[in-house]
């Protein structure tokens, strides 16, 4: 009877295989660390069974997910009792090159307001407006967030023409 | 690095295969988090509702401490999904460096335990100077840690934000004009971004150049009212010209008393109003604001700050977040510059936490006072 208080198996392997690599990269690029990463992947499916509202359509759940997500990890950033000493995990062993490494040390150095505007329009493909209407900001604010984020990684002005 | 190498990056980024089962698991452990039942038909609905009926006692009973779990759920859940790190909490808890805010950017064990001990908790506490994490060889493998906190360097001193999630503040025009003090200058690259470019930069920051930074292109300004040595803040890009971080220096400081951090920050006399809330609305931004009288006795309050003890509290459990909702509070207040101070006030260990973490043991009776202005 345990599925009558809770999702239903298929349902929850349906919505994990959907969007549960989408969660943990915005997870991972805020948090820097694969537990802490795993936390939030949890945290936020507890509130997509439990708190989630009606969805229109699959864009409406997946814009209240990685705003569900983002919002998620910077309280775990803000939470007054976290640990202040940062989980020294062997980070490297996730990517293939020192160089991706590298870049991967970048993104999580960024300030959290600018990882996932940054993700969102680089990795995700969402256009400023796209962006503006999941994160609730403004676009010009999203803009200037994608300019600083740009300028603190170094990004090439390649993107510019999509915005 | 380019739109390629960022997506290169990021693809692999991948959980574990094993992630899937742990959710799942941690979904059936939180199955009295759902109302939002899968009642797919009315006949389904029928056949349970008696069932439903007779266990919402037992659903209600959990309500009160739900809260509580949410707050305490980063430090339950971890252990459920990553049994691999607990050797290392282990290690932390003992260490421990949590309690400092100030050691918040030490990543190395060994430098945060070093801090640690050189603290004199019967003269207060000693906060050592914020240091950069240990630069290490150039082996990948060890070159993982990352400095992850924002952090600008002036006369020799790290400063950190305010709070941890670099939160741009915005206030009125005048009011911002008001506390807008000298502008020093403009953050720039921090060679010390990547550790292996670190090896001629002192980790202590000594001979670092003011405004060296990790936020590079902020402009510096002093504020008008507080001494620059523990707090400056940083000109933010937002579309209003009145939005700032705050960033604060308090390493390389003895606490002897409250009055040593209150003090600094001027908040006798000087608030000009102050909200109280739960932990549950204050981590689900919920802002279920209680406004809190400004009189004799919030005074009286503020005052008796002054003389609380700055403490390390290593000793932090799961246990402490236990209790009634309004065991632990959040208060928020606003200066009469408009500028906000936000602290945590747990009854049950009569203890003031603020912003950037530091801790204060305050005086019972006047803990006990205080939840009586909550009423």
């Amino acid at each position: 009877m345990s599925f009558v208080f809770g999702p239903i198996k298929q349902d929850f392997n349906e919505k994990y295989d959907q969007y549960c690599k989408l969660i943990y990269k915005i997870a991972f690029i805020h948090l820097g660390n694969k537990a802490d990463s795993e936390e939030a992947v949890q945290e936020v499916f507890i509130k997509l069974f439990s708190k989630s509202p009606v969805f229109s359509d699959s864009e409406h759940e997946k814009a209240w997910l990685i705003r569900v997500t983002s919002n998620h990890c910077k309280n775990m950033l803000r939470s007054f009792w976290r640990k202040r000493v940062t989980q020294p995990e062997d980070m490297s062993v996730y990517f293939g090159s020192h160089k991706e490494f590298e870049n991967a040390q970048l993104i999580i150095n960024l300030p959290a307001k600018y990882k996932t505007i940054i993700h969102l329009f680089y990795y995700e493909g969402y256009a400023v407006k796209e962006i503006s209407n999941i994160m609730k900001i403004t676009e010009s604010a999203v803009k200037m967030r994608l300019k600083r984020g740009r300028e603190m990684l170094k990004m090439e002005l390649e993107a510019d023409f999509n915005e | 690095m380019n739109k390629k190498e960022y997506k290169k990056t990021v693809d692999q980024i991948l959980p574990d295969d094993s992630l899937r089962e742990k959710v799942w698991q941690g979904l059936g452990n939180k199955s009295s988090f759902f109302p939002k039942i899968k009642f797919s038909t009315l006949a389904f609905v029928s056949i349970t509702i008696l069932s439903v009926v007779s266990l919402n006692a037992l659903l209600n009973s959990g309500i009160e401490n739900k809260q509580f779990d949410q707050v305490k759920s980063s430090k339950m859940e971890k252990k459920v999904v990553s049994n691999e790190f607990k050797g290392f909490e282990e290690k932390v808890s003992k260490g421990n460096a949590s309690a400092d805010a100030n050691l918040k950017g030490i990543n190395d064990q060994e430098n945060a335990n070093k801090a640690y001990s050189s603290m004199d908790q019967a003269q207060g506490i000693f906060v050592p100077k914020f240091q950069l994490p240990a630069a290490s060889s150039s082996k990948l493998g060890d070159s993982n840690k990352v400095l992850t906190l924002n952090s600008f360097v002036y006369n020799g001193k790290f400063y950190l934000p305010k709070n941890e999630l670099y939160l741009e503040e915005t206030m009125s025009n005048s009011a911002f004009e008001a506390i807008k003090g000298t502008y020093l200058g403009t953050t720039k690259e921090f060679r010390n971004r990547n550790f292996e470019e670190s090896t001629d930069i002192r980790e202590d920051g000594s001979n670092v150049e003011n405004f060296s930074s990790n936020i590079q292109g902020n402009k510096i300004y002093t504020v008008k009212g507080y001494d620059p040595f523990y707090r400056l803040m940083v000109v933010g890009e937002g579309q209003n010209n009145n939005s700032y971080s705050m960033y604060e220096c308090w390493n390389g400081i003895n606490l002897s008393s409250g009055k040593d951090y209150f003090g600094n920050i001027y908040l006798e006399n000087n608030v000009l109003y102050a909200t109280w809330e739960s932990t549950e609305s204050f981590m689900g931004r919920l802002n279920q604001h209680h406004n809190l009288n400004i009189d004799q006795n919030f005074e009286s309050f503020i005052s008796s700050l002054y003389s609380t003890k700055p403490y390390l509290d290593s000793n932090q459990s799961d246990e402490d977040f236990k209790g009634s909702r309004n065991q632990i509070i959040i208060i928020t207040l606003t200066m009469k510059n408009q500028v906000k101070e936000v602290f945590i006030i747990s009854k049950a260990k009569k203890m003031i936490a603020t912003e950037n973490g530091f801790y204060f043991k305050m005086d019972g009776k006047e803990v006990e006072r205080f939840f009586e202005l909550l009423k």
